[in-house]
């Protein structure tokens, strides 16, 4: 919901609750106002005609329909002035409509007569429509009113909250760059915007601040990872004996294993920071039969069974490292995953890749397998970031990439224009 | 041999000298750029290992400096940036060959010897031992005079213990030296076992003695005093 439907629809609220209540009063205040009117009119004329009747005035003489005088035998009867709300057939209108009627018994010269007189006021009914009527149309002013002034104030109202979502919406931590944030003089908003740039300082300098740190680290563990590796191959090239190898083979592995997670982290790091900029379209077939040129002895040794359908000239807007890269992370991880005997099927065409292996069937849910550090065998050698590296390009140029395990194969597919 | 070590971290600087020395060649290294530059106008050496980062100078600007100067030296960089950029501009001004951090003792020594092959043209193509002659140019293995029918990477790997003889190469020397860039993730050494195993055989066949040995399940180490 919008914010100026929530306020208008609040403002109606409001609105509607003040209306009915004003309405009522209204009723209430012109209704007693006219009965008073009435009443009144009615007194000053029984009075008159008592005045009349005591100068002598015969009462045959009174010829009004709506006034009725008798003469009461019995003197002690007293009536004081009182009003009768009531209805009657009113001929005009061919209705019954309300009527007040007004008794009292008037003692005069020593004899008593009862005056009663009467007259038809308007109908509740017809009050109470007129007020409604009449606050209606006020309602439907109202509204107009409301609707113009909230499509066309909240325009000028909103527009430096609307610019600032706009700003932000097209912000990138990752693209860096400072974000322009219109200037208000409505103090909430530029309260906002003050806050905002606060916030944003803060997340671009911590982003920087760990990019540097994440770059650093794997540019100064390199030489320490030199280092300490020379120092063991030159350890195992002294007079050593079985134990003592026994010692230096687990450290040297993990100095191994250390360096090649040292390696990858800072690939994906110079993928996410988009430092392999330049791409040219590139012969795909002709890269993709070169890796798996490259594998084949792999691919022999484990009696793998390779069958390929690689369609000519695909070409590719990707960095010729990347594609490289992309390629053999896929073979690699296809050979690798495979079983003895195995199979892997290799399909380019001009809309996708797909690369199918057999092997045991993953041990976690498959799309887990593109995050860092995921293994489908946590026992196993690999260091587990090849897929993410496979991912981490992909994303760089837009292409889909979905891994499957259907039928004991594993599939991973890449389609170059997928994200739609 | 003489071969200049230029390389800011002391640690690194022996580790290479030690395992180069011991391999008879005469070393000697510098821990900056200045005092390197220095050596460099006063003596001669065959080949200059030199680190890219120093700390007072970039080692581009002594490859250029080396160039100017006419010197014959070959140049191995060395460098802790794995980045294709840096590889091509290093060897277009004149570089030789290439070597990222963190780097395999025997694999260095490999490249120095390649280099060496280049420069000396005459007559060193064959890396000889005993029974067993390798020719570098035309890619022939010979045991006994009888000609080996090896792949590329048997005969790579031949190349690879004659140059590093009497030296531990472990499996993951041997992968990265065979498939290079391809190695990492390829936590499964049983290649580098098969390889062995077939070169093994073959030089078995034609009568060779086996020299290559398995050493603690470190590796594998070509010993030539059977």
């Amino acid at each position: 919901m919008k914010l100026i439907s929530k306020l208008t629809l609040w403002y109606l609220i409001i609105t509607a609750f003040v209306l009915s209540t004003s309405g009522l009063l209204t009723f209430l205040t012109v209704q007693h106002e006219m009965d008073e009117e009435v009443t009144l009119r009615l007194k000053r004329l029984t009075d008159n005609i008592a005045e009349q009747i005591a100068d002598g005035i015969p009462l045959s003489a009174f010829t009004d329909p709506y006034i009725s005088i008798k003469e009461i035998e019995n003197s002690a009867t007293k009536l004081p002035f009182q009003i009768i709300d009531t209805s009657d057939f009113y001929f005009y209108t061919e209705n019954r409509e309300r009527k007040l009627v007004a008794k009292v018994i008037y003692p005069i010269n020593g004899r008593n007569y009862y005056v009663e007189a009467s007259e038809f006021v308007v109908d509740k009914g017809e009050i109470l429509g007129a007020v409604l009527q009449s606050l209606s149309w006020i309602l439907m002013l109202f509204l107009l009113i409301m609707g113009l002034i909230n499509r066309q104030v909240s325009k000028i109202i909103l527009m430096p909250f609307k610019r600032l979502l706009q700003s932000i919406q097209s912000f990138d931590l990752s693209q860096g760059g400072q974000i322009e944030l219109p200037e208000t003089k409505v103090q909430e908003f530029s309260e906002l915007n003050h806050f905002l740039k606060k916030m944003i300082a803060k997340a671009l300098n911590d982003y920087r601040m760990l990019k540097e740190f994440a770059e650093n680290s794997s540019h100064e563990l390199q030489t320490p990872l030199s280092i300490i590796r020379g120092k063991l191959e030159l350890l195992m090239e002294s007079d050593i004996n079985d134990e003592q190898a026994r010692l230096i083979l687990p450290a040297y592995d993990s100095i191994e294993k250390l360096s090649k997670i040292n390696q990858a982290l800072g690939l994906l790091l110079k993928i996410e920071n988009n430092q392999f900029a330049n791409m040219q379209p590139i012969d795909f077939s002709v890269l993709t039969d070169k890796v798996l040129s490259a594998f084949s002895e792999l691919i022999e040794l484990k009696s793998i069974t390779l069958k390929k359908e690689i369609e000519d000239y695909v070409q590719l807007k990707i960095h010729v490292d990347l594609a490289d890269i992309l390629l053999s992370n896929l073979i690699k991880n296809a050979i690798r995953h495979n079983n003895n005997n195995g199979k892997i099927e290799v399909s380019l065409n001009s809309g996708q890749l797909i690369v199918k292996n057999t092997g045991s069937p993953p041990e976690v849910p498959v799309e887990q397998l593109f995050q860092r550090f995921k293994k489908s065998n946590q026992s196993s050698e690999s260091i587990g970031l090849g897929l993410s590296i496979i991912k981490q390009i992909c994303d760089l140029y837009k292409f889909k990439v979905e891994y499957d395990y259907i039928d004991q194969l594993h599939i991973i597919k890449i389609i170059f224009n997928g994200k739609d | 041999m003489k071969v200049l070590i230029i390389e800011d971290n002391k640690e690194l600087a022996s580790n290479i000298k030690d395992y180069l020395v011991r391999e008879g060649y005469v070393c000697e290294t510098s821990y900056t750029y200045f005092n390197a530059e220095n050596k460099l106008i006063s003596f001669h050496y065959d080949c200059i290992i030199l680190d890219l980062m120093l700390p007072d100078g970039h080692g581009i600007n002594l490859v250029r400096f080396i160039k100017t100067e006419k010197n014959q030296s070959s140049i191995l960089i060395l460098s802790a940036k794995n980045s294709l950029e840096d590889k091509i501009t290093g060897l277009d001004i004149g570089a030789d060959d290439y070597l990222t951090k963190p780097f395999h003792l025997p694999e260095l020594h490999s490249r120095l010897k390649a280099l060496f092959r280049r420069k000396n043209l005459k007559n060193d193509n064959l890396v000889e031992f005993q029974e067993i002659g390798v020719n570098v140019e035309s890619r022939e293995a010979r045991v006994n005079q009888h000609l080996l029918t090896l792949t590329k990477k048997e005969f790579d790997l031949l190349l690879f213990f004659l140059i590093n003889k009497n030296r531990i190469l472990t499996r993951q020397t041997i992968a990265e030296h065979l498939w290079g860039d391809y190695t990492d993730n390829l936590a499964n050494f049983d290649f580098v076992y098969q390889h062995v195993k077939n070169l093994r055989k073959k030089i078995s066949k034609a009568k060779g003695n086996d020299y290559i040995t398995a050493v603690y399940g470190l590796g594998y180490k070509f010993n030539p005093n059977l």
